[in-house]
């Protein structure tokens, strides 16, 4: 090739490369937070204070982008190993009056240590203290792995809570039976006591707490202002899926799968089941979708409704169109701040990704000056 | 010498066969126990596709762990042949069937308690995988024997 074609074919191509590059869009990142120990989540307490929930176990507040080396006093110890540890953190939609804050995390059962379960508690934030901390659910079997919690929780419309309780990795053929909380999505009111109208109140045999059933491990849940329940979980290699969950569905894990066993051996060869149901996105290779956001902030009007999911592998964030609860588009943004664990709106409409591991960050995607 | 490879490499060969049958044959059968629709070409398939995949395709390289497993436990097996008057079979099939039950209760170790070969998770699947290790010992060592009692693994 000629040096003069060579450069012409060099120039389109990078023209090519800027005009492609991603969102239309007008942002800017920057690190706002660093020195985080595995951030797992975010709860906006006001505009100023945030708080942070780092998985070895401890919640710190964010005020005015300084992170307080202090942690909350009195928040439950956690099992912090392999997957597991404090998750969650959220604040009850009546936070204002009752300073109720939700944790999630894996705990060692009292009596059998080697033993834990994933477990929800609230507890009154006063201060830098969390005072009267009561739980409010336990997973039942135990488990003796330290993996595949889900642990992701959130407030519906009515009051009630929604928790995601992963299949325990082992445990995953018990995710097809409704005698315990592996793979389950789970339904409970504020307090912890079971709502009168859970799907399975009535079925002989079936915890009365499970609102849905058939999943994996469910780390992204979103609830949209229509009330639709998007939840992402992770699949096994390959598999990755994002579903509407809707009560008493059995959403097919691992009966039906797109992802193969880490060994390589075949789990499932179906991919669908009559009285299943389908993801509406699923991801081969995986992606491990983390956290998700609807987004519904002012700083972004042309993203207002689309779902943001922050991946760990290879690092990056989806932002997904969704049209009649179908995704018509997909964009890989932020691909340059390694393994994303978490994705929320601080209450300017800014997007905040948490960074995962031991150095973990806060970045900060804001409009364009 | 040559001999002595290839019958390692069989050996190799038969034991993630097994691993892969158990695993395919317990994954089969809680398939099937909630009526998903196992069909002879459905178990024909799975049981091909695993022993390629379990060997080639994992994110973990199991054919590399029982490749390594099976040679810690024959080279063993031979210094303790020196000093023991056991059988060869016998001998190479403890110390493969050790091989496989050290896998299987090492690899959760490294894991968070995971048991990453599926088959692995009961009781009675470890004793299948410790079994097909045994198999594969009691090959390698009747092929050393077969009339050549002092060939050096």
């Amino acid at each position: 090739m000629k040096k003069s074609n060579r450069a012409a074919l060099l120039a389109s191509l990078l023209f090519c490369c800027l005009f492609a590059h991603g969102s239309e869009t007008n942002y800017q990142t920057e690190i706002i937070v660093e020195g985080l120990d595995n951030p797992w989540s975010l709860a906006f307490v006001s505009e100023r204070e945030w708080l942070v929930a780092e998985r070895s176990g401890s919640l710190r507040f964010i005020t005015d982008g300084v992170l307080n080396p202090e942690p909350v006093a009195g928040v439950p110890e956690v099992l912090f190993a392999g997957q597991g540890g404090l998750a969650e953190v959220l604040l009850h939609p009546n936070f204002s009056e009752n300073k109720l804050i939700y944790l999630s995390f894996a705990g060692a059962d009292s009596e059998q240590k080697k033993l834990n379960r994933l477990v929800v508690v609230r507890g009154q934030l006063e201060g830098n203290s969390l005072v009267s901390v009561e739980t409010i659910f336990g997973s039942e079997p135990l488990r003796k792995t330290a993996a595949h919690y889900g642990a992701r929780i959130r407030f519906m419309a009515d009051g009630t809570l929604l928790i995601t309780s992963g299949d325990g990795f082992n445990y995953r053929e018990q995710a097809q039976t409704l005698d315990n909380h592996f793979g389950k999505m789970i339904r409970i009111n504020d307090d912890g006591s079971i709502p009168k109208d859970n799907p399975f109140l009535d079925t002989p045999g079936a915890l009365p707490e499970i609102w849905s059933y058939g999943h994996r491990n469910p780390q992204g849940l979103v609830i949209a202002s229509d009330g639709t329940i998007f939840e992402n979980e992770h699949g096994p290699m390959g598999g990755d899926e994002l579903n509407i969950v809707e009560p008493g569905k059995n959403y097919g894990w691992p009966a039906i799968t797109y992802g193969v066993d880490y060994s390589g051996a075949i789990i499932s060869p179906f991919t669908e089941q009559t009285g299943m149901e389908q993801p509406i996105k699923y991801w081969v290779p995986s992606i491990a979708p983390s956290g998700m956001l609807l987004y519904q902030g002012d700083m972004f009007p042309e993203w207002q409704g689309n779902l943001f999911i922050s991946a760990l592998v290879p690092g990056d964030v989806r932002r997904l169109q969704i049209v009649d609860n179908k995704v018509v588009s997909e964009e890989v943004l932020w691909n340059n701040f390694g393994r994303i664990r978490h994705i929320t709106a601080a209450p300017d409409g800014s997007l905040i990704l948490a960074t995962d591991g031991k150095e973990g960050k806060l970045v900060r995607v804001s409009a364009l000056q | 010498m040559f001999r002595t490879i290839a019958a390692f490499l069989i050996s190799v060969l038969i034991a993630m066969s097994c691993v892969a049958l158990q695993t395919s044959i317990s994954n089969l059968l809680w398939l099937d126990s909630i009526n998903m629709p196992i069909t002879l070409s459905v178990i024909v398939s799975m049981l091909m596709s695993d022993l390629v995949g379990m060997s080639a395709a994992g994110a973990y390289p199991i054919i590399v762990v029982v490749f390594a497993g099976l040679l810690i436990a024959f080279i063993v097996a031979y210094l303790l042949s020196k000093w023991m008057n056991t059988g060869r079979r016998l001998l190479y099939a403890l110390a493969g069937g050790t091989a496989l039950f050290a896998i299987v209760a090492l690899m959760p170790l490294a894991f968070y308690n995971l048991d990453l070969i599926a088959g692995a998770r009961t009781l009675l699947g470890k004793l299948c995988l410790i079994l097909g290790g045994a198999i594969a010992g009691y090959y390698f060592g009747a092929q050393l024997s077969g009339g050549h009692d002092n060939e050096e693994v």
